[in-house]
């Protein structure tokens, strides 16, 4: 698969997403032991904020106005697309919006179960594979335009992994 | 017990046995690639890196394999060797060693003890830590 031209390619910063993919899944454990749907829905509702727009998510601002300012956590700009990572969050706020119902209506097993899922997703995403990217690139693989347009950076590499730092198109 | 401490405890457990399931996935890669590497890596005294790679592997020719040509010019080649085997070609070999993924790279120490398997990209700091 040939990536799509571009002839200016967009720089994410990796510490950003980092950031909320290893926040995300301790919140969705804490919220696990304190046995609390609310905390499931409001992680949810961070993962909509962040898929609307990357600077209105809770876990971005924490980054860009505490770690990074106080050098806690380095930038790490890659060469990237942010639709699979707005895609991945919008569909993790999905999943996690049916877990909060689920439970708050008393089907904590299935609830609580898809709650896990996201949180080790998210745990391998910080670990540099992206399940909700994967999904992106397959929905563009088969076709699909308008927001499932881009191809991932190195088109040979497997969808969803984190770009190589200082990789480029 | 309280209901927060029991499902802390039940948390825990979760967390625990999906790092337990990781380490016996690099255990048993470790174990395989022991019974493996004494075909395949010429026995030196030099520090061993063991390269899966294919073609289709972006990854893998962007900057794996960069990765490993800036080691072996840092370590130097009386003192680190790279072995690259094409998994896509010699896939009976990649079974043997218990490949999952491409790229990885298995560290084998002077001794021909598997010390280190790294499945995916291993970034230059992390493969100079495990040949040091």
């Amino acid at each position: 698969m040939q990536p799509s031209p571009d002839p200016a390619p967009r720089r994410l910063d990796q510490s950003e997403l980092r950031t909320q993919q290893a926040l995300g899944p301790l919140v969705l454990v804490l919220a696990y032991v304190l046995d609390d749907w609310r905390l499931v829905a409001a992680h949810g509702g961070f993962l909509l904020l962040a898929a609307l727009h990357e600077s209105l998510g809770p876990y971005t601002l924490l980054y860009r106005w505490v770690l990074r300012p106080l050098g806690i956590v380095e930038p790490d700009l890659r060469v990237d697309n942010p639709e699979p990572h707005r895609f991945a969050a919008l569909f993790g706020a999905t999943v996690l919006s049916i877990a909060a119902y689920l439970v708050a209506r008393g089907h904590a097993i299935v609830g609580w179960t898809l709650s896990w899922t996201v949180a080790i997703l998210g745990g391998i995403a910080f670990f540099g594979w992206c399940a909700g990217c994967f999904m992106y690139y397959l929905i563009h693989r088969v076709g699909a335009g308008g927001f499932f347009r881009q191809a991932p950076i190195d088109g040979s590499a497997f969808p969803g992994s984190r770009p190589p730092r200082g990789g480029g198109r | 017990m309280g209901p927060t401490a029991e499902r802390a405890l039940q948390a825990a457990t979760i967390l625990l046995v999906l790092a337990l399931a990781v380490a016996a996935l690099r255990w048993w890669q470790k174990r395989r690639a022991r019974r493996a590497s004494p075909g395949l890596v010429p026995a030196t005294r030099k520090v061993s890196i063991v390269y899966f790679h294919a073609p289709s592997c972006g990854v893998c020719r962007t900057s794996q394999k960069p990765i490993l040509d800036r080691l072996l010019a840092r370590a130097g080649e009386g003192r680190l060797q790279v072995v690259a085997i094409d998994a896509s070609q010699q896939a009976d070999v990649a079974r043997e060693w218990g490949v999952t993924t491409v790229p990885s790279t298995y560290v084998i120490a002077s001794s021909g003890e598997v010390t280190h398997v790294n499945n995916g990209l291993a970034s230059e700091p992390t493969l100079w830590r495990q040949v040091s």
